[in-house]
């Protein structure tokens, strides 16, 4: 069973593999599952248009899809926003543990070194 | 009514000042988190209530000896009476709006961080199902929310052992099944309404040590305390761009101290006493319905 998130994420994978513009036509092609119609590669394009992961190009006669940004550039927002520590972002993720000063560290390995 | 007010105000006094600052300095939250965490909800609760009746007290006090009284007088109510029940109002309005303000930016972070971990991050069943980021630097936490995710980073799962990752794995699957969110919002929100009280910005901290707290127990509870103890270290030393996590908030070191040498449960006399403190404060504002009738 495809859940959407699979699908958007998979649909992701061929435009970041793409070195130029595909149109849903390519994209379906690319995924190379006959079990998925045409019209639901569509419906995926446009929810990742919507969450602003995929920009659409209307000037050709088939509309063209890119990412909008790279995998990479995906971790790197996902890492910043992650490490940020902004009170409402400390509300929002709840981490494990944050960086400690060297005091602390050193304290902690005197500790840990007595059990 | 007058009488009702001194006692609102004297109860909000301890409420807000000498209460708050005696629990952020005793010993006994870290034996008992939960426990200091519902009295922590009742003073928090009890001064919104009580700033909020002291307020009403005062606009009715003029128009008559108990509020059902001053209430059926309230045509002849003059500016103070106006004036207190505006003040009121606003209070109330203030509050209000920052919670739900506080909450929809929580909630829009979260559902930002949660887009892009689906995106990028490849789940690990082997790991309870968390969402595993491709980055060196040691990360772990959690998205709490009715779709909630574990997300740890690559550099978390090399950095640690098997039996340590099941251990933070523990930790922060107890802060969702427990929805410790919920817990801390209502302090973040109160602080960003008060940010310049003391008593505020105390509240928020312990809270959030203290479901921190919790977490550890409920992950010491399947998994050993020196594993999770190892993996703050590691993950505390991991690399992290210093800075970026640097600044103060749940006490790593009091954490770890905690998990390698476990303070014994408070008592249950103890535990009786703080219960009993807990219903004291939070049903402190009734005192604006009781004192009229009484004096």
């Amino acid at each position: 069973m495809w859940r959407l998130g699979d699908l958007e994420r998979t649909v992701m994978q061929a435009l970041w593999a793409a070195d130029a513009p595909l149109t849903g036509r390519d994209v379906a092609a690319a995924l190379a599952r006959p079990d998925l119609a045409y019209t639901t590669v569509l419906t995926v394009l446009t929810r990742l248009e919507k969450k602003g992961l995929v920009r659409r190009d209307s000037a050709a006669r088939a509309h063209t899809y890119t990412a909008v940004a790279s995998r990479e550039d995906h971790v790197t927002d996902l890492m910043q926003q992650a490490l940020g520590h902004a009170g409402d972002r400390a509300a929002a993720l709840q981490h494990f543990a944050r960086t400690m000063t060297a005091d602390e560290a050193a304290a902690l390995r005197a500790a840990l070194d007595e059990v | 009514m007058y009488a009702a007010a001194l006692v609102l105000a004297g109860c909000l006094l301890l409420v807000a000042t000498a209460l708050p600052a005696w629990l952020a300095h005793v010993d006994w939250p870290r034996r008992s988190p939960a426990l200091a965490l519902v009295l922590w909800q009742a003073l928090g609760l009890a001064a919104g209530l009580l700033s909020l009746a002291l307020l009403t007290t005062l606009a009715l006090a003029p128009l008559g000896d108990t509020d059902l009284d001053a209430l059926g007088h309230l045509g002849g109510a003059r500016w103070p009476t106006v004036a207190f029940l505006v003040l009121a109002a606003a209070v109330l309005l203030r509050l209000l709006t920052v919670l739900v303000a506080s909450t929809a930016r929580t909630l829009k972070a979260r559902h930002e961080n949660r887009v892009l971990v689906d995106l990028v991050a490849s789940r690990n069943l082997l790991l309870r199902g968390a969402s595993v980021v491709d980055h060196d630097v040691p990360l772990a936490y959690c998205l709490p929310g009715l779709r909630p995710r574990l997300v740890l980073s690559r550099g978390t799962v090399e950095l640690l052992t098997s039996s340590e990752l099941q251990a933070v794995v523990a930790h922060e699957q107890a802060h969702l099944a427990q929805r410790h969110d919920l817990v801390v919002l209502p302090f973040v929100a109160l602080q960003a309404t008060f940010p310049a009280v003391p008593a505020v910005a105390t509240a928020q901290a312990e809270v959030a040590l203290l479901v921190e707290l919790m977490a550890d127990d409920a992950a010491a509870h399947g998994h050993d305390r020196t594993q999770l103890a190892r993996a703050l270290w590691k993950i505390g030393t991991g690399g992290a761009p210093l800075g970026a996590l640097g600044l103060a908030g749940d006490d790593v070191l009091l954490r770890a101290r905690r998990l390698l040498e476990p303070p014994a449960r408070l008592g249950l006399p103890a535990r009786a006493g703080v219960t009993l403190l807990a219903l004291v404060v939070a049903a402190s504002p009734l005192s604006a319905l009781v004192v009229p009738v009484l004096v």
